[in-house]
């Protein structure tokens, strides 16, 4: 038999409130309680989106941060992630597991100690980048992971690369491998955190 | 108002929704969504690859492997029954040669693998300046059935001998998968 308990306010043994309502169904969770539920979003690793860069970008300028637009997304649960500007906001408010990847090259001058350099931007700032250093006409694919606090609302981020080769072709790598390497060359995604 | 003291909150099933301490510390049931199947595997010990081919990956040891989905025998996660959903995974790779510090390191590539084929990889070629060792990342989002499988696999190419996956240096792990099952996406 199912029974049915009114009730204002569910608490512990020890006289803890666990949850609080008014009477009129707005419900207040105790703090114990939001931390293991997190309230706000509800149990949910969401928003959550993964996009990749689907065609090559070439002629990056040089010596200065460029921002890589992911143009095509495989997941993207609130449409936080605007593929014409590559900037994620989401909105809800949370510590978020942002990822990214690109494969980066240059087609140089010829001179040594060239480098690439992958970075989260907060606003107009650099947050976190990875740099590796690559011989003209080499190419490699740097990777970024952090876990980043965003307020729901204006917060947002989004990836730029950087290359510092004065001469030739500086490019990112689109598109999908061939062959047994199937999966995409450059790509950001992001999830929420519960509870942190 | 009416307060009810209580520790333990059950459906009518029996089955605890949450539970709490007495002091404020609340546990929820199994029942709540949570961040599981999860898994960290690594290499415990040093992998010669032969050179230019695609080898898998021998990730034979686990540390979180919440399900017991984690097979260290074939080196691979499988979804378990009723584990379906979107994951997040996350490959890692120390890749060199097995003449050890011989800076001959030419192109790389560190791969994902569901169900055999490659679903996402890491590509490094340096040209001319060979390395001697580097670590490779790769990971996404992806979508899992129950009974698909996920695999590391690599591919090296050095100057001479065959490549080698580092396994673990002065106690740091410096190869490994890992993933878990995210709630809600």
């Amino acid at each position: 038999m199912t029974s049915k308990i009114k009730v204002n306010i569910l608490a512990d043994g020890g006289d803890n409130a666990i949850i609080t309502s008014d009477g009129a169904g707005s419900f207040t969770a105790s703090s114990g309680l939001a931390s293991s539920v997190q309230s706000v979003g509800g149990i949910q690793n969401t928003p959550a989106f993964y996009a990749y860069l689907s065609s090559n970008i070439s002629n990056f300028t040089a010596n200065q941060y460029n921002t890589i637009v992911f143009q095509t997304e495989l997941m993207d649960t609130a449409s936080c992630y605007d593929t014409s500007t590559g900037v994620f906001t989401p909105n809800v408010a949370g510590k978020y597991f942002c990822f990214a990847q690109a494969k980066m090259g240059n087609f140089g001058d010829g001179a040594g100690n060239k480098y690439v350099t992958l970075a989260f931007f907060w606003g107009g700032t650099s947050t976190q980048a990875g740099q590796t250093n690559i011989e003209a006409n080499g190419e490699t694919t740097v990777s970024l992971s952090n876990i980043v606090n965003f307020n729901g609302t204006t917060d947002s981020l989004r990836v730029r690369g950087y290359q510092n080769d004065g001469a030739g072709t500086r490019f990112v790598v689109g598109g999908s491998g061939s062959g047994t390497g199937v999966g995409a060359y450059t790509y950001f995604g992001a999830y929420r955190i519960i509870g942190a | 108002m009416s307060t009810i003291l209580v520790n333990n909150i059950k459906d009518t099933g029996n089955n605890t929704l949450l539970t709490s301490d007495g002091s404020g510390t609340v546990t929820l049931g199994s029942g709540f969504p949570q961040n599981t199947p999860a898994f960290l595997a690594y290499v415990s010990a040093n992998q010669n690859l032969t050179d230019s081919t695609t080898t898998k990956v021998d990730i034979d040891t686990t540390q979180i492997d919440t399900h017991s989905a984690f097979d260290t025998a074939n080196n691979r996660f499988t979804v378990p029954s009723g584990q379906a959903g979107t994951y997040q995974l996350f490959a890692q790779a120390n890749i060199g040669n097995a003449n050890g510090s011989a800076a001959n390191l030419r192109d790389h590539y560190l791969y994902i693998y569901k169900n055999g084929s490659g679903i996402a990889f890491s590509d490094h070629n340096p040209n001319s300046s060979w390395w001697a060792q580097n670590t490779s990342y790769v990971s996404l989002i992806t979508d899992l059935a129950v009974g698909d499988y996920i695999e590391m696999y690599a591919y090296i190419n050095v100057g001479a001998g065959d490549g080698r996956i580092v396994s673990i240096d002065s106690g740091r792990i410096k190869s490994f998968l890992y993933g878990h099952k995210l709630i809600g996406a």
